[in-house]
């Protein structure tokens, strides 16, 4: 039998990681878009853990709301790159620097 | 046995909006206008129901779905302001033949995520309801397609707010392990039970500070507080006027219920904690709002600053703790919102060049070409400053007020020092109207009527003070007796 803290500290590494991802990153939307999805999942095994733990179905109920959400906006999220992706002819991450002030 | 009577309102909405989504579809362009008036009507219709239903939809117990008096009146206060905003936008996309039904639909996908947020009694509706409100917003920002800077601005709020709705998930799982429940009322029972003065090294209440940190992070993020504040100005430069003047206005009054709700009824047993980090949230949004805004040509950037220092304002008063101070807040928050439409309204009907207005030196020596616009702009600027006979002067002044009468003068003189700088920024507005040259490529989309008789409204707000105060006194107390 695996402790809880242990899944815990799992996915609570996961999210820094996707953190990471999201603010280290310096050349690609697409990466920052895989950071934020990594960052769900490691919410999702929260959820699932608690869920199991309380012996309640709620966290688990919880976790299908949140991946139907999260497709829905990566799907927005991608439909903005694409628009972007034409008016610039580049989705780097440099470039976005338009507007400052 | 549900009762779908108390979620009528919500019912009105979503059926006008997949009615009016199809009948859009058959109509040719010159008809166009019928679905915009379709969509006014659904709007005003809502709010009338409401308004009529008042007492009966307080008499809901139910433990998912909130229709007090306190929910109702800002879904009231909602409706109307967005059927004034949409007014200017179709005005604004028609000048620039831009206009597309769709636009108001997808704002309306938002109003119907804020409903649901102000209603929540429940965390799984919550993030439900946060998700539809920035998932419309996503896409009305980028809806000016050809530009880059929408797009531009699109994508950088698409990333900062997936981030911020991240933070917010991560703080509902932690708050889920811990309490073992999702609704407000339970987690309300639990936090209460634990008796935080007494045992402050309890686990259960350190891991219940980190949720609430995580939570508040992610709801300053969409109330654009300070440190979490980048995306505000960016977004509002980006976008067209008129989506600026819809981000800035009723997407705030949500974010401020759910932050009403959640700080001073839900986790009212964390109080000593959360008025702290509100008080580093606020002092920082006043100082960097207020100062940044003083370097900015760009008009929608200033303003944009401009509404960062406000939001500190209302946190200053939710930072109190107390019945007064939440009193204040709403106040203020309602004060900013209606002073906030007239300002992007009327900008948004000025042209330069045959283009939107974007910078400040565009509006030079707009007394010349049109005094009564002139007029009309240093009626609102002047109601932010906070001058006496406006409606600002009097919001700010409860704020303040609250602060001294709980003793925390400190902070009321760091409150009126900030009111001073700031006025700099709108006064240079002032000077740049009346006093400089003339350009004479100024002109306007349509004629000013409706603007004037709003802005006559304001200034009525303003001798009467009382219609705001006793709404927002009537309301606060409802959320706390029941």
């Amino acid at each position: 039998m695996i402790p809880m803290s242990h899944y815990l500290i799992l996915s609570s590494i996961l999210f820094s990681i996707s953190l990471a991802g999201i603010f280290l990153n310096r050349k690609n939307i697409i990466i920052m878009l895989m950071s934020l999805e990594l960052m769900f999942l490691s919410i999702n095994f929260n959820f699932i853990i608690f869920g199991n733990y309380l012996s309640d179905l709620t966290g688990q109920i919880f976790v299908f709301f949140i991946l139907a959400v999260v497709a829905a906006e990566s799907a927005i999220g991608l439909a903005i790159i694409v628009v972007l992706f034409r008016n610039k002819q580049g989705i780097n991450v440099q470039d976005i620097a338009r507007l400052k002030g | 046995m549900i009762n779908y009577l108390y979620i009528f309102p919500e019912i009105i909405i979503t059926s006008a909006l997949c009615f009016i989504i199809v009948l859009d579809l058959f109509l040719p362009s010159r008809l166009k206008y019928i679905s915009y008036y379709l969509i006014q009507f659904s709007l005003i219709f809502c709010a009338y129901y409401i308004y009529s239903h008042f007492s009966y939809l307080n008499t809901n117990v139910s433990q998912l779905y909130d229709t007090s008096i306190f929910s109702n009146t800002f879904k009231i206060f909602i409706l109307l302001s967005l059927a004034i905003i949409f007014y200017y936008t179709a005005v604004f996309l028609r000048y620039f033949n831009i206009y597309q039904t769709e636009y108001f639909l997808i704002t309306m996908f938002g109003l119907l995520g804020m409903m649901i947020m102000i209603s929540s009694q429940n965390l799984i509706l919550l993030y439900l309801g946060i998700e539809l409100l920035s998932l419309s917003l996503y896409s009305v920002i980028a809806f000016n397609k050809n530009s880059l800077f929408s797009s531009e601005a699109a994508v950088k709020y698409y990333i900062l707010g997936a981030i911020s709705s991240g933070f917010l998930l991560f703080g509902i799982s932690l708050i889920y392990g811990l309490t073992g429940s999702l609704s407000f009322n339970e987690i309300f029972i639990h936090i209460s039970s634990l008796e935080v003065l007494n045992n402050m090294d309890n686990v259960q209440i350190i891991g219940l500070l980190f949720a609430l940190i995580f939570i508040l992070i992610s709801l300053s993020f969409k109330f654009g507080a300070a440190p979490f504040h980048m995306w505000i100005p960016d977004v509002y430069h980006g976008s067209v006027i008129t989506t600026t003047l819809l981000l800035s206005t009723i997407p705030k009054i949500a974010v401020f219920v759910i932050l009403i709700k959640l700080l001073a009824s839900v986790f009212s047993g964390l109080l000593l904690f959360w008025t702290d980090m509100t008080i580093v949230l606020s002092v920082l949004s006043i100082l960097i709002g207020n100062i940044i805004a003083i370097s900015q040509t760009n008009i929608k950037r200033m303003l944009a600053y401009s509404t960062i220092a406000n939001i500190g304002f209302i946190l200053l008063g939710l930072s109190v703790g107390s019945i007064i101070g939440y009193k204040a807040a709403m106040f203020y928050t309602l004060t900013y919102v209606i002073t906030t439409i007239a300002a992007f309204g009327l900008l948004s009907q000025l042209v330069y060049e045959k283009k939107p207005i974007e910078n400040i030196n565009d509006l030079s020596g707009l007394n010349s070409s049109s005094p009564f616009t002139a007029f009309l702009l240093m009626i609102i600027l002047l109601s932010y400053i906070g001058i006496p006979p406006f409606i600002g002067f009097h919001a700010k002044l409860l704020i303040i007020q609250s602060l001294v009468e709980t003793n925390n003068i400190s902070l009321g003189i760091f409150a009126v020092l900030m009111t001073v700088i700031g006025s700099f920024y709108y006064l240079r507005v002032i000077k740049v109207i009346y006093f400089d040259e003339s350009k004479n490529d100024l002109s306007t989309t349509s004629k000013l009527h409706l603007t004037g008789i709003y802005i006559m409204g304001l200034v009525l707000l303003g001798l009467l003070p009382d219609i705001l105060g006793q709404l927002s006194q009537y309301s606060i107390s409802n959320l706390f007796n029941t």
